[in-house]
């Protein structure tokens, strides 16, 4: 119990610092990017003919963008750990309420294209561990190759070519039903299950590979208690894991599928807040990503934790 | 006389090659009674294990075994992979060397003692935790304390233990121990011979293979000595032991610390291989 305690506070201080950093950094970006900001906000809220000189001077005073840089930063960090995000450059609005909806989209998304990768990845990388190098294995290695190297917009172009405007089975983009999420979580589901099908493939075969897997076999047990006691619970622990690491590609992943499917998610919010230089946006979006990225991160530990007390989080297996 | 457990006739193997392949194992003979003690004792290489392994059905594929090993009335080396298989944990239990590498490190180390029960005698969650905490009490381990810990947190001799009430566990009569006492401190080995012995006493057949004198010393019950891919000598463990006729077997008593450490001379071990 005292090693889960430890992990949860390590991982929480560990998040206040990658928190800290990412909205560090998001500010820096912002801040040395050339041109004008205060000019801008001015041109993206009206147009670049309307704009007066006058204009830009009284955005530069009213969003706090005059003053040496450090001044603004420590402002900008104050309100930030009083979880104000302040409201978005562009539109005026708060930019904490944008975020949980958008947030509740990409989550969506995220979820289902997780239970896709999942769906594909367990059963074919199971089927490719126990019987390595022969027919299913090879097949999904082949396979996981080509997935990987394709980047998730083809396979979404490709998706969206063939079942929308080919067949009309679905729609191309948008977001009012349940239809529409299929395209998008299958391209994020499908590029994830690329890699994660190989790692479940070699957690599964080198569990089998391990001396107490062929003494439980020896001492008599066989067919399913045998694989679901003793082989997928070892095999569970790598392919956790893994799962943290690749959840920095779904976040990723969402910024171009979002984008190509016009997906209300964090990923579309993000990229049109550092199209328009809505800092605001920008920072919100990054420090909630990152947030996101270290609480995965201690939930796969805390579950690495569990199925397996006698190790270190992340540590291999013996 | 009890019932003949295992009756092996002229077993010989041979690894692959020309000329029929190098001979591995040649002509064993052996018999083991229900409820016999049997030590089979050779150096590294001398085929022990060979023995051992065509014994459980382990045999590696590419060597060829011929001759006959009688288990219960059936040759299992007639036996396709899957009807050996079959035998594992029902008939024959093999007891491993390394406790750390044959225990599952993320199952708590009762419930692996438990599913024994439930899998292969189709006990009752409960009752499979009761019989469960009698073994482990018999064996000196607790049940609610070191049964409740992972393999990786109890220390090889617990470990070693944890085997044992297995094997006790097992539905199988006939237990082949290949080297128990591989790499442990003379303490720990003279417990694990005894724990052998225990097996025997609760009924188990026990088929033991070590390179150790003292080991076979002490468990007593039938004795072969093994060198060079042959049985040189069996018998009784208490006449083998106290009058070895064959060159080997006296050459490796006056090895021992106690006979004062004499090597066995090379020019008698020479003279042997031409036997």
């Amino acid at each position: 119990m005292g090693r889960l305690i430890r992990v949860i506070t390590s991982r929480l201080v560990q998040g206040f610092v990658v928190a800290l950093a990412v909205a560090s950094l998001t500010f820096v970006v912002v801040n040395v990017t050339p041109g004008d900001l205060a000019l801008q906000i001015a041109v993206a809220r009206h147009d670049l003919e309307s704009v007066t000189p006058a204009m830009v001077e009284q955005i530069r005073k009213e969003e706090g963008l005059e003053g040496p840089v450090m001044r603004r930063y420590f402002r900008w960090l104050a309100r930030t750990l009083r979880f104000d995000l302040g409201c978005s450059l562009v539109n005026g609005r708060p930019v904490g309420e944008e975020l949980i909806h958008r947030f509740s989209y990409t989550a969506r998304l995220a979820g289902a294209g997780l239970l896709v990768s999942f769906l594909l990845a367990v059963p074919l990388g199971i089927a490719s561990g126990i019987r390595p190098g022969r027919g299913v294995d090879r097949f999904s290695e082949l396979l996981s190759s080509v997935l990987t190297a394709l980047p998730s917009f083809v396979i979404g172009v490709f998706f969206v070519l063939v079942f929308a405007i080919k067949l009309h089975w679905l729609p191309a983009a948008g977001f009012t039903g349940i239809r529409h999420m299929v395209l998008p979580a299958l391209t994020l589901g499908i590029g994830l299950a690329a890699l994660s099908t190989r790692i479940v493939a070699t957690a599964v075969a080198d569990v089998r590979s391990r001396f107490y897997y062929r003494f439980a076999r020896m001492k008599g047990l066989g067919g399913m208690h045998l694989i679901l006691r003793h082989g997928i619970k070892n095999a569970a622990i790598p392919v956790l894991t893994l799962l943290g690491i690749q959840f920095a590609h779904l976040l990723d992943g969402a910024v171009v599928i979002e984008t190509l499917f016009a997906w209300p998610g964090m990923g579309r919010f993000l990229l049109e807040g550092i199209l328009a230089r809505d800092i605001p946006v920008v920072q919100g979006a990054g420090l909630l990503i990152g947030f996101t990225y270290v609480a995965v991160n201690m939930a796969v530990d805390v579950l690495c934790v569990a199925l397996s007390p006698s190790r270190n989080p992340g540590e291999a297996p013996p | 006389m009890k019932k003949r457990m295992l009756e092996v006739n002229d077993l010989t193997v041979r690894a692959p090659g020309p000329t029929g392949g190098k001979i591995l194992v040649d002509g064993i003979d052996l018999v083991i009674r229900q409820g016999g003690l049997f030590t089979l004792i050779g150096e590294t290489g001398s085929g022990k294990s060979i023995v051992a392994q065509a014994l459980t059905g382990t045999l590696p594929e590419e060597l060829s075994p011929s001759g006959r090993v009688c288990f219960d009335g059936v040759d299992i080396l007639r036996l396709s992979a899957h009807e050996r298989r079959s035998l594992w944990g029902r008939k024959l239990f093999l007891l491993p060397q390394e406790p750390e590498r044959a225990l599952d490190p993320t199952m708590k180390v009762a419930a692996q003692v438990e599913e024994i029960f439930k899998v292969l005698r189709y006990s009752s969650r409960r009752k499979a935790r009761e019989e469960t905490r009698r073994l482990f009490a018999r064996l000196g381990l607790s049940a609610s304390n070191e049964g409740r810990r992972y393999p990786c947190q109890l220390s090889g001799g617990m470990n070693q233990r944890v085997l044992f009430a297995m094997a006790l566990a097992s539905p199988a009569n006939f237990i082949v121990a290949d080297e128990p006492t591989k790499g442990l401190d003379p303490l720990l080995k003279r417990r694990v011979t005894d724990l052998l012995g225990e097996l025997n006493r609760l009924g188990k057949t026990v088929f033991c293979i070590t390179h150790d004198l003292l080991v076979a010393r002490r468990l007593g019950g039938n004795l072969a000595v093994m060198f060079r891919t042959r049985i040189v000598e069996k018998g009784p463990a208490e006449i083998v032991l106290e009058r070895p006729s064959h060159p080997y077997t006296q050459g490796l008593f006056q090895a021992l610390p106690e006979n004062g450490l004499h090597p066995i001379p090379a020019r008698m071990l020479q003279e042997m291989q031409g036997v």
